[in-house]
């Protein structure tokens, strides 16, 4: 059988490349698949999976991990194993099976499988330094184009997710320079999107402290909480009318007590919340601006 | 190279069958393969799921190791930090396995997971029940009985027991012994406040009554706050007179800490006849938790 | 047809990055939302006492919790903080006692004495009314 191009997109070359394509890729997919094993624990450790009976179901993985060593499918029950952990809420029994499903890989391509796999969980369970970890050994260990740009887009994700600015444009520069799995127009709205989380400060919370200490409550509603201002406002009134009724009625104990016990406090108080409330703002504007990231990259195109 | 549709197929078929599942996997119920995963699992340390498999092997009703595997079952939960699970596995070693050679160790760990809970009186009953018919020269019994009165607040029985195990062949942990002993014999001279005399000091002079109890701190600052707040109100009243509404501000907020202090006085002057008890067990508990078990 | 069978082998065997992302932000999604730290209100203790004293006295604390409070220095290293301490004991042993309680607690309340206090996790000091008592 002679495979020749131009007969596409003819009905019986279409057949036979795809038996082509399933004779080449299905011993891969079985050991890709999540696991084709016909084992009685396994099979156990499964149906306790589906049950929600978690911890369960590590013990049966555990039992059949125990008495096949070096069972082609190891690390797939290892995998089975740590996501088991994963939705146990068993963070560190779900790094340790992670680590030992990409340690009992038999090929390099599965081996990769197994960590792009345990980097996703990390992600997905907010591991980010484990995932970072993975993807730095993985990047010392290989050095192929495509395990590059893969990683290079988690690295990204994760940088995404601890607000590291920098690195994060970097790494999705350098993923939508090699790939085109994105569209180029949200491409172009994340990088852009990243280059303005990175100026990092939206309401400076030195100028709103000063503003407070000239007139208390305008640093508050500069950065943004107008009611906050205005409270301040006439908390601080009304310990200045008291100090200088005080003060202009030549009541020095008056004036010293009020001072101590209620203007200081308050004055100082309101520098210290409108610098507070100015980081809190710029901390929330990196919080939608990861959101709109993340909307973008799980959009629909 | 022409290679033939069918030839194809054969091949397809032969990669796609499972043939590693025609093999003979392990026979996952025989008892020495659960036990032998037990004890992996002990060793991986998942005691609780060590428990269960031990108990699977149990339960299997072999005539044989009953008494150790239940006592293995007893060391899981304790190792996993669940003495109440512990305990009644061991109250049940001690039922139905009085011929075994663990016999004293299994009172001896059932005493432990006891005084871990806060069980006392239990503890001591059990030790007080093992040492009617043997000698326990291997394992600290006395030393652990003297740790649980202790915990109890009965000094002299503590002493005493302590004592007996200091005079004992050879003491394995002399110095936490010694050291036990010496907490009894102080606990009995702890010096205690009066609350009333404490109250009637910060009546007289606000903020002495705080400093009697121990917290001088406090007591400094009570007495500068009361005294700032009584002089700005008598001032406020010698110049204003007694309608002076901030003099009878001044005042009430001033006759407020005044009352605050008192009762903060009588709470310190108890507060340290508790605390120093509490504070020589806390000290005693981390003693016996460090070498003990 | 054959576009679907390319794109089956494709998930099958090449889960992309856009389906990898999919999944991570299903388990994990970015929040935007403002992480609003609330007063502590412990509602559940607010109708211990409903006598006409106590509710003046509790609504008092209430106010200065709402519009002072917010104003003032974050410098209390207690846990319950003192307007928070002063509910609680109004609430639990009547107008009088909590307003004596909660006099002795601000008294309390410098920086100075510590060490007969024990920690929580976050480091401050844990002193609540019950511990308060003769």
């Amino acid at each position: 059988m002679k495979l020749s191009i131009k007969r596409f997109p003819d009905t019986k070359n279409h057949a036979t490349f795809f038996v082509l394509l399933v004779c080449i890729t299905c011993p891969s997919a079985y050991v890709y698949a999540q696991h084709n094993v016909t084992d009685s624990a396994v099979q156990i450790g499964d149906s306790c999976f589906g049950e929600g009976l978690y911890q369960e179901a590590v013990t049966e993985y555990m039992r059949f991990l125990h008495f096949n060593p070096g069972h082609p499918a190891s690390s797939a029950i290892n995998k089975s194993a740590s996501v088991a952990c994963f939705f146990a809420g068993d963070m560190d029994g779900f790094i340790k099976y992670g680590r030992r499903s990409i340690m009992t890989a038999i090929s390099e391509a599965e081996k990769k499988a197994a960590a792009f796999a345990f980097v996703e969980w990390c992600l997905a369970g907010r591991e980010y330094e484990q995932a970072d970890t993975e993807l730095e050994a993985l990047l010392g260990e290989y050095d192929d184009t495509q395990t590059m740009v893969t990683a290079a887009f988690y690295l990204g994700v994760s940088a995404l997710y601890t607000k590291r600015w920098e690195r994060c444009g970097m790494m999705f520069a350098e993923y939508f320079k090699r790939t085109d799995t994105f569209p180029l127009i949200t491409e172009g709205r994340v990088l852009s999107l990243i280059e303005f989380a990175q100026k990092g400060q939206y309401r400076d919370p030195g100028f709103a402290s000063v503003l407070s200490a000239i007139i208390p409550g305008l640093g508050q509603m500069y950065a943004g909480d107008f009611f906050q201002g205005v409270n301040s406002m006439a908390v601080n009134a009304s310990t200045i009318a008291l100090l200088v009724t005080a003060l202009v009625n030549v009541r020095i104990p008056d004036a010293v007590l009020v001072y101590v016990f209620a203007f200081h406090r308050f004055y100082v108080g309101s520098s210290y919340h409108a610098k507070r409330i100015a980081r809190e703002y710029n901390a929330q504007k990196q919080r939608m601006i990861a959101a709109g990231i993340m909307n973008l990259l799980i959009a629909d195109p | 190279m022409r290679i033939s549709l069918k030839c194809f197929f054969f091949v397809l078929v032969l990669t796609l069958v499972p043939w590693h599942a025609f093999a003979a996997g392990p026979d996952y119920n025989d008892p020495q393969m659960i036990r032998s995963f037990a004890e992996w699992l002990v060793s991986e340390k998942e005691y609780l799921r060590a428990a269960s498999e031990y108990y699977r092997y149990y339960f299997l009703a072999l005539d044989k190791d009953r008494d150790e595997i239940l006592h293995a079952i007893g060391g899981c939960y304790e190792n996993a930090g669940d003495f109440v699970k512990a305990a009644q596995v061991y109250e049940k070693f001690l039922l139905l396995y009085v011929q075994s050679p663990l016999l004293a160790d299994s009172y001896y760990r059932l005493a432990w997971c006891m005084y871990k809970q806060g069980e006392y009186e239990k503890s001591t009953e059990r030790i007080n029940l093992f040492l009617k018919t043997n000698t326990g020269v291997d394992r600290p019994f006395l030393l652990l009985q003297g740790a649980n009165f202790i915990q109890m607040g009965q000094w002299s029985p503590a002493h005493e027991a302590i004592t007996r195990y200091l005079e004992s062949s050879e003491p394995a942990q002399r110095d936490s012994a010694e050291a036990l002993a010496a907490f009894a014999v102080s606990a009995r001279d702890i010096p205690e406040k009066s609350p009333v005399l404490a109250a009637f000091l910060s009546a007289l002079i606000p903020g002495t009554g705080k400093i009697y109890s121990g917290r001088w701190e406090d007591g400094l600052v009570s007495l500068v706050l009361i005294g700032a707040f009584g002089g700005v109100a008598i001032y406020s009243f010698m110049t204003d007179g007694m309608e002076s509404v901030p003099g009878w501000i001044y005042a009430s907020t001033g006759f407020a800490f005044y009352l605050g202090d008192i009762w903060g006085s009588i709470v310190a002057a108890s507060d340290y006849n508790s605390h120093r008890v509490e504070l020589l067990k806390e000290q005693a508990n981390e003693i016996v938790n460090k070498t003990l078990p | 047809m054959a576009a679907t069978i390319y794109l089956l082998a494709a998930i099958i065997l090449f889960a992309d990055e856009k389906t990898s992302i999919v999944f991570i932000n299903s388990l994990n999604p970015v929040t935007s939302s403002w992480e609003v730290k609330a007063v502590s209100s412990g509602v559940g203790t607010f109708y211990l006492r409903t006598n006409e004293l106590s509710l003046l006295g509790v609504s008092l604390v209430r106010f200065y919790q709402v519009f002072i409070s917010p104003q003032d220095i974050p410098s209390c290293p207690f846990e319950p903080t003192d307007s928070e301490y002063a509910r609680l004991a109004i609430n639990k042993y009547g107008f009088v006692l909590g307003i004596i309680m909660a006099s002795d607690r601000y008294q309390r309340c410098n920086g100075y004495g510590t060490w007969y206090y024990s920690r929580s996790a976050e480091g401050r000091l844990i002193d609540p009314p019950e511990n308060n008592l003769p």
